[in-house]
């Protein structure tokens, strides 16, 4: 039975208090344990002031850019990795994409809605499968659009979800909302991505098994379990 | 005998911050026209939906569907974005199958704890 709902995607238009307020505990009220909240920049945000709400806050950045080198120079100018807890990058072309399927610091990629096909080729996916690294996908644009475009989007949805399926990429359904009329329970969520192909046990598992996860790998991070084994050094006697 | 349609009752809630004069009429069309939106006709023949009840005080209603396209249903909901050109959030608080668990369970414990309270 899943009971821990986390909603790994939530932009906030502002970052004044009343305005994440209401998302915190309009998330509550939804069923979400977890929220991440993408922000440009944490050092305004407190996030004391929501621990009385009784959800969990976890930060995420987000990084984007058309080149690597765009790409690097701002996981480096924003850094501070140790600090956050999970990291993405929003890939605007299939190097970019490339890039942090490799990485180790980056937990999620995020690419445009437009050009999933373009973007997300089968070498990538085979790629962030092997690496563990979830690709998210976000019900707000659906929300957003209507009509052709709309129809446009989901068959350009359903065609990555069936490569990122048969390549056994861990897939994140998160709502990618800026506000609260565009966040929904998480049962609705994993309803709206069966729209685009995906099955309704793996939706469910975007929204509740394959995030924890993430932010489990994330926290490890800032422990020792997060460093990888390097070379060990034996003494001659013992070979 | 095994019935060949089995019904589940899904009980909603309309989520806005201003106040809406919906009725159900209002209600029924938008979740139709989303239906035949998203599904087409044939499809909407098939999702079998009927709005039980609305009721326009707390904004809460049952819809009914077949036991096979629960999900569908769902992500009819989940579409809707706006009533009356004003922005709303539909929820679905639970899925029953027979009416009177569906009333008892989502809409009358709701009611009972806010009696509590007042007492």
């Amino acid at each position: 039975m899943v009971k821990t709902f986390i909603d790994l995607g939530i932009y906030p238009e502002g970052i004044e208090k009343e305005e994440v307020e209401k998302i915190v505990i309009h998330a509550r009220k939804l069923g979400y344990t977890k929220i991440c909240l993408v922000l440009k920049s944490f050092k305004d945000f407190n996030f004391k002031i929501f621990e009385g709400l009784g959800i969990e806050i976890i930060p995420r950045l987000e990084v984007e850019g058309s080149t690597v080198n765009m790409v690097k120079k701002q996981v480096l100018k924003r850094g501070n990795l140790q600090r956050l807890a999970v990291f993405s990058v929003f890939a605007e072309n299939k190097r970019v994409a490339m890039w942090a399927a490799r990485n180790r610091w980056i937990n999620i990629i995020r690419v445009p809605s437009y050009s999933f096909n373009k973007i997300i080729n089968w070498s990538i996916a085979r790629l962030l499968a092997s690496n563990n690294k979830a690709f998210e996908l976000q019900t707000a644009p659906i929300l957003r659009v209507r009509g052709i475009v709309r129809s446009k989007l989901l068959k350009s949805f359903h065609v990555m979800v069936s490569r990122l399926l048969n390549a056994k990429t861990p897939i994140v359904v998160s709502s990618g909302a800026n506000n609260v009329y565009e966040m929904r329970r998480p049962q609705d969520t994993a309803a709206l991505a069966t729209l685009v192909g995906l099955p309704l046990e793996e939706g469910l598992k975007g929204v509740s098994i394959t995030p924890e996860n993430i932010v489990l790998k994330a926290f490890q991070r800032k422990t020792l379990a997060g460093i990888p084994e390097g070379v060990k050094i034996v003494q001659k006697e013992n070979v | 005998m095994v019935k060949v349609v089995r019904n589940r009752y899904l009980v909603f809630k309309v989520y806005t911050e201003k106040k809406l004069d919906l009725d159900r009429e209002d209600i029924k069309q938008t979740l139709f026209n989303t239906a035949r939106t998203l599904f087409g006709e044939v499809g909407l023949a098939k999702l079998n939906l009927q709005l039980i009840d609305f009721n326009p005080s707390n904004l809460e209603g049952i819809l009914k569907c077949g036991h096979k396209t629960v999900t569908e249903t769902r992500a009819i909901i989940a579409t809707i974005t706006s009533l009356k050109k004003e922005p709303v959030n539909l929820h679905v608080k639970g899925v029953s199958g027979t009416l009177k668990r569906a009333r008892k369970k989502f809409i009358e414990k709701k009611e009972n704890n806010n009696r509590k309270k007042e007492d």
